[in-house]
């Protein structure tokens, strides 16, 4: 071998050993994870929850909410092969506050689900049902709290949170655009609740019923101090019912009654010879069949606002 | 060499009680040390993996033993109950995904245990037929449960009363089969798996009946006010959860405070479980943690050392048999002189008539060496079932 | 005696539980007025109970002169004092001598015993009893009774001996001391506050107790944390929130956690802190007994029965804070008929900064003004050889030979050919740099005793500074830069379990300084390497107004290895610890 050959090999190996040593002194860094671009698969209980998931998650998420069309979330009984669909959700939304019955009894993965209502006891609602005891124990209630925490914007707002949190937990990487849409969720639900505020002044005053016992968190929120029956829209309440209507306005009048849907005909009119205007106020459990929850609650907001309770208890 | 042989040959089994004796003796000194070592490094093994593949157990105070060799193998005495707010405690970390347990019944004899659907994605298991547990009152059985209890999907079973004596504890409570699982090879395969919620039913903590408020349950009301209704012991309780009465089950009381016998803690990561862990570590901390691999090891630790002291026992015995078996062979030399001094006086060299008698030694060995290879295989194949069996029975 | 494999802790981790317990205060956060009085020759010690004033009097040798009058008769006689009648001394003593005044009437007094005894020994900052260290100095004991027919609301203790004499005294009102260990002067007189005893004081300020205030409350700046600690007397407390003490002279053990959680509710509404101003939430609130004297205040465990009025409590609020404060603020807003004026202090690295707040100067403000860097400093520690120096350690003599052999042929080449000069020289250059290289890299192959010194020094100090930090997280990813395997997490753990008992026993250290003292390495397998080291920690932990030292020297087994491109702790076998 030429001496040329040997200096240049010597000094090639040098050369390369010298880049080894640096490459040797880097080896120690392991490669970032890669970051999931999957969307997160969300499952809700009722459709409040899945549309402030949408509107929080964006693109990001994937938001289901597999209720037959014109069933009561609150009474959904899912199949098993439904309840299999849960299960493999990345996040389950519950509403907390006891609703959605079924799910006490399905087999869901605790560590998926999200209570949305969870720390928020302290605002709940007793629902007045009637409870049962029988053994030992004594007595006991099963429905002791209001379920429909939505109807108040300012519950529904602290649920969004509980969304948002959950979302950011799973991907903490998109932190930044969960945030942004709750501040936006947050902004609508604030402005809906102020405009819910002036659409019921004056209404406790007047008298406020319930045609069923889902508005508990909007009277309790706007003070209206009103009372229940339970009462179906498209039900005839039936003469004993009739009755004890009247027995309850003789003790203290009502001049308004809010319905989740239209009354029958003859019902709505029969309220009005008693001096009550009925008003629908949908309280958007169920998906609407056309807009979206806001959309909804401006339908009702314009129905509020149509009724003129200072005049309504002396139209009869 | 065929005629050394076969002489040897014929002489041990003209003697056959002798050599039977031999080669039996010889037999469990080779047999024993070898199936010992065998079963127990193959069941440590399994039970060493059953363990480091569970990274953390939670449970209420007491023995880190019980708590480990009920979780992870379902036997022994149920662990003291820890509440079930512990689960939700540990998903708020965020550190780990918390799988609740609940032992402590059975089904027959195979142990029923209640979980989450967490439970069958940490341990890879598949459902073979049927699918996987969705309601209350669906029970999934493991691939060895399946066969004793002689159930597939769309068969019921029932649950194992308590105590034939407790007139007034819970009754036994019928549950739909849904799934069967494949089989692991693992303690998996004896469950009878349903949701924790079911195992609160079969324990009372809820239950189904009629509807007081309905007027045809007039006959079970004991008295009613504008708020509340007492029922009287005419009151039945529903004893299967189908799809219709589903709606009529409930719970007394708030969930938080149900029982579980221990929550196992998936860390996200290791640094995860070092935090958790690193969280529970007050001494008067309501639930402890326990590294189940770490128990495990402990255990197998006494195991390994009951094993050095019979291996011992075992050299010790094997000696002796060894010497026995020596003087048994010189002593039936002595006696054979006649008949070594016949084939030497009908020519037989020396050298010949000690490769007779030492061929009868190594046939012998050979035989025994034979057994004791076929004795250790069929220990290799039953023989950790067999050890956990015993382990796990007596703890 | 050496590491068997990684992991090994043969002993719990004391190495690591630098928690400080009772030290002499190093500096305290409440200037402590120290007198010598307890060591006095003559100590009195005067109870104020419900039906008398009794007095124990400790009289030296020395002061014998000046007590004269309770001389036995002969032992009067002899030492020239006059032939006085024992009977009509001992009125000149209560009448004359040592007067007690209850609202300016004179008490009468009699003498209950005297005689020789034994020397109490004394601590010489707190005056407590301490036990005999086996030579014992003679004195005279008297005991004195003045029954008391009402409960007065002054007393006047006179002091008028026919000789000087050095008096230390102390007064127990109901059990409470109601001052420190002072010097006896002519007069000083006592306000009785038989409501509460606790607040019965000497009209003289010099004779106040050191701790008079009923409640107090401090301000701790630290890296990572800000702390609020407020010392109350449940006594007071149950002026604000009934803690079931209504009517009770002690407070039993079983009350006590009920105790703890009422007042941490009730306080955690009050003294609102703000830090970097924006109102902060505790992440740790907790509450203990205190024990406080003027030595050290420490937290009672197990569990005793409390004397009611004098029992004490601590509160202590733990923020968590992102780096070093700039400023922090606390309010006080429970100012009533009892408590007018409460001493507060600031305490940072630095020191403490003491104040007096009241209605009108109701806030504690601190203010960063601290040059010095305050933040927990790791340690650098260099990073472990690269492959190709270990293989150069040993390769370079081969290297070595290889260039030698090449000049060689350099040389004999020119000599053959001189034309080849020039890049034959060029060579030879390019062959010594390589050599010289591969020499140098390859000498980084092995550690120095000087660099494994720092390794381990350096090592050794992050892993203690991990201790300044507050979120675990935090603690963890410090302890992962110099820890490794399954010894991270025991340490951790250990680590952990160490603050869970500092946070009920009321401390937790902070170490400032770690010094390898001494060290023996060597290598081992794996490129790993085995040392035996001692060192020295120093530590300071500051709580409830004080702060204390401690200096702990350690010595262990230790395993290092490079992992990920770190020299790293694997195994640690402690040997010794003392405690200096």
């Amino acid at each position: 071998m030429s001496l040329r050959m040997l200096i240049c090999g010597c000094a090639s190996v040098l050369l390369g050993l010298t880049g080894c040593q640096r490459a040797d002194e880097e080896a120690g860094t392991a490669p970032a994870p890669p970051i999931s671009d999957a969307k997160l698969t969300v499952y809700a209980v009722n459709y409040p929850l899945a549309w402030m998931a949408r509107r929080i998650g964006g693109e990001s998420v994937r938001v289901l909410l597999p209720i037959p069309e014109g069933v009561d979330p609150a009474h959904w009984q899912p199949s098993p092969e439904t309840v299999l669909e849960y299960q493999r959700a990345d996040l389950v939304l519950l509403n907390g506050a006891g609703y959605a019955g079924w799910i006490e009894f399905a087999s869901l993965p605790p560590g998926r689900l999200v209570d949305t209502a969870r720390g928020l006891e302290d605002r709940f609602v007793a629902a007045g049902d009637v409870t049962h005891s029988h053994g030992p124990a004594g007595e006991h209630d099963h429905a002791d709290v209001a379920s429909h925490t939505w109807v108040d914007p300012d519950l529904a707002a602290r649920q969004a949170r509980a969304i948002a949190g959950a979302f950011g937990r799973l991907r903490p990487e998109l932190g930044d655009d969960f945030r942004q849409g709750l501040a936006l969720l947050e902004t609508d639900l604030a402005r809906l609740g102020e405009r819910l505020a002036a659409a019921f002044r004056g209404w406790p005053d007047a008298g406020v019923l319930y045609s069923h016992p889902v508005y508990q968190y909007l009277d309790a929120r706007y003070g209206l101090e009103g009372w229940s029956m339970t009462w179906e829209p498209g039900e005839d309440p039936g003469p004993a019912e009739w009755e004890a209507l009247a027995a309850r306005i003789a003790d203290k009048p009502a001049v308004v009654m809010l319905w989740e849907g239209e009354p029958l005909p003859e019902t709505a009119d029969r309220l009005r010879r008693m001096g009550i205007e009925p008003v629908v106020f949908r309280t958007g459990a169920a998906a609407p069949a056309a807009g979206d929850f806001l959309q909804l609650m401006e339908e009702n907001l314009a129905r509020l606002v149509e009724v003129d309770v200072a005049r309504a208890g002396g139209d009869h | 060499m065929k005629d050394i042989l076969y002489l040897a040959w014929r002489y041990l089994v003209f003697n056959r009680w002798k050599t039977g004796i031999l080669i039996a003796a010889l037999t469990v000194i080779i047999f024993l040390p070898l199936a010992l070592e065998l079963v127990l490094d193959r069941s440590s093994e399994r039970l060493r993996a059953r363990a480091a593949d569970t990274p953390l157990l939670f449970g209420a105070p007491g023995s880190a033993l019980e708590l480990s060799l009920g979780a992870l193998y379902f036997s022994g005495e149920s662990p003291a109950p820890l509440e079930y707010a512990a689960v939700a405690e540990l998903g708020d970390t965020g550190l780990a995904t918390a799988i609740p347990l609940h032992l402590g019944y059975r089904v027959g004899l195979q142990p029923l245990v209640g979980t989450s659907p967490d439970y069958f994605r940490f341990r890879n298991l598949a459902v073979a037929a049927g699918r996987p547990l969705a309601l209350s009152g669906e029970t999934v059985l493991g691939a060895a449960a399946a066969q004793a209890l002689d159930a597939a999907p769309g068969d019921g079973v029932v649950t194992a009363p308590e105590s034939v004596f407790d007139v007034t504890g819970t009754y036994p409570v019928r549950l739909r089969v849904v799934g069967v699982l494949a089989p692991t090879g693992t303690p998996d395969d004896e469950a009878v798996f349903v949701d924790v919620r079911t195992a609160w039913i079969i324990g009372g903590i809820g239950h189904g009946h009629e509807n007081l408020e309905d007027p045809t349950a007039s006959g079970s009301v004991l008295k009613r006010d504008d708020s509340n209704i007492v029922a009287n012991a005419a009151l039945v309780q529903y004893r299967e959860i189908t799809p219709e009465n589903l709606a009529e089950f409930h719970f007394h009381g708030a969930i938080d405070g149900f029982p579980l016998s221990a929550v196992i803690a998936v860390p996200a990561d290791g640094k995860s479980g070092v935090l958790l862990e690193g969280r529970y570590q007050a001494p008067d901390s309501p639930v402890r943690v326990v590294r189940p691999a770490e128990v495990m090891e402990e255990l197998l630790a006494t195991v390994f050392t009951v094993r050095q002291y019979v291996l011992a026992a075992v050299a010790l015995v094997g000696a002796a048999t060894l010497a026995t078996t020596a003087l048994v062979f010189l002593l039936s030399i002595r006696l054979r002189r006649a008949e070594i001094r016949t084939m030497t006086r009908i020519g037989a060299a020396p050298g010949r008539v000690a490769a007779i008698l030492g061929t009868e030694i190594l046939l012998v060995l050979a035989a025994s060496v034979l057994l004791a290879g076929l004795l250790t295989a069929a220990a290799a194949t039953w023989g950790d079932e067999m050890f956990r069996w015993l382990l796990l029975s007596e703890t | 005696m050496w590491l068997e494999r990684e992991g090994t802790i043969s002993r719990s981790f004391r190495w690591l539980a630098v928690v400080v317990g009772l030290m002499p205060a190093a500096v305290g956060a409440d200037a402590i007025i120290r007198t010598q009085a307890m060591l006095a020759s003559t100590i009195a010690e005067i109870y104020v109970e419900e039906d008398a004033v009794r007095l124990d009097l400790e009289i030296g040798l020395r002061d014998l002169g000046a007590f004269r009058s309770l001389l036995p008769y002969e032992i009067h006689r002899k030492m020239g004092y006059g032939e006085d009648p024992l009977a009509d001394r001992l009125q000149r003593f209560l009448n004359d001598e040592f007067r007690i005044l209850a609202d300016g009437e004179l008490l009468s007094g009699q003498l209950a015993r005297i005689g020789p005894a034994e020397r109490v020994r004394r601590d010489e900052i707190t005056g407590e009893p301490l036990p005999s260290d086996g030579d014992p100095e003679t004195v005279v004991n008297a005991s004195f009774m003045w029954p008391l027919a009402t409960r007065p609301e002054t007393l006047d203790f006179r002091l008028a001996l026919p000789a000087p004499a050095s008096v230390g005294f102390v007064v127990y009102h109901g059990g409470v001391a109601v001052n420190d260990f002072r010097y006896m002067t002519a007069s000083q007189v006592l306000n009785l506050d038989w409501d509460d005893p606790w607040y019965s004081a000497f009209d003289r300020r010099a004779l106040r107790r050191q701790y008079y205030a009923p409640m107090t409350g401090f301000i701790y700046v630290e890296p990572y944390e800000v702390r609020k600690e407020i010392i109350v007397r449940p006594r007071d407390m149950q002026r604000y929130v009934d803690l079931g003490l209504a009517g009770r002279d002690t407070i039993p053990v079983e009350l006590q956690a009920d105790i703890r959680q009422k007042i941490i509710e009730f306080l955690s509404g009050h003294h609102p802190v703000t830090i970097d101003g924006s109102p902060a939430e505790p992440a740790m609130v907790r509450a203990d007994f205190l024990e406080r004297s003027l030595r050290t205040s420490r937290v009672i465990d197990p569990p005793e029965e409390l004397d009611l009025d004098a029992a004490i409590m601590g509160v202590k609020f733990i923020y968590a804070h992102q780096g070093f404060a700039d400023t922090a603020t606390m309010r006080w807003d429970l100012f009533d008929d009892r408590v007018r004026i409460v001493p507060v202090a600031a305490v940072d690295p630095t020191g403490p900064l003491p104040q007096l707040l009241e209605p009108d100067f109701d806030t504690l403000e601190w203010q960063n003004f601290i040059r010095i860097p305050v933040m927990p400093q790791l340690a650098d520690v260099s990073a472990p050889p690269g492959f190709v120096s270990q293989v150069l350690f040993y390769g370079r003599w081969l290297l070595a030979i290889i260039v030698v052999s090449l000049l060689w042929r350099l040389v004999r080449v020119v000599r053959a050919d001189r034309a080849t000069a020039l890049s034959a020289g060029v060579g030879a250059f390019v062959a010594i740099v390589v050599a010289a290289s591969g020499w140098w890299v390859g000498g980084q192959g092995r550690l120095s005793e000087a660099a494994t010194r720092d390794v381990v020094a350096g090592l050794l100090t992050n892993v203690y500074r991990a201790f300044d930090f507050r979120a675990e997280s935090d603690v963890y990813d410090v302890l992962a830069r110099s820890v490794d395997g399954e010894l991270l997490r025991d340490v951790y753990l250990e680590m952990r379990r160490g603050l869970v008992l500092a946070s009920q026993g009321g401390a937790s250290a902070r170490v400032k300084e770690v010094e390898l003292v001494e060290l023996e390495a060597q290598p081992a397998e794996e490129q790993s390497i085995r040392a035996r080291a001692a060192w020295q920690v120093r530590a300071a932990v500051g709580h409830w107004g004080h702060l204390h030292e401690r200096r702990n020297q350690y010595q262990a087994d230790l395993r290092l290895k490079p992992v990920d491109g770190a020299w790293k702790l694997v195994a640690v076998e402690i040997l010794d610890e003392v405690r200096l």
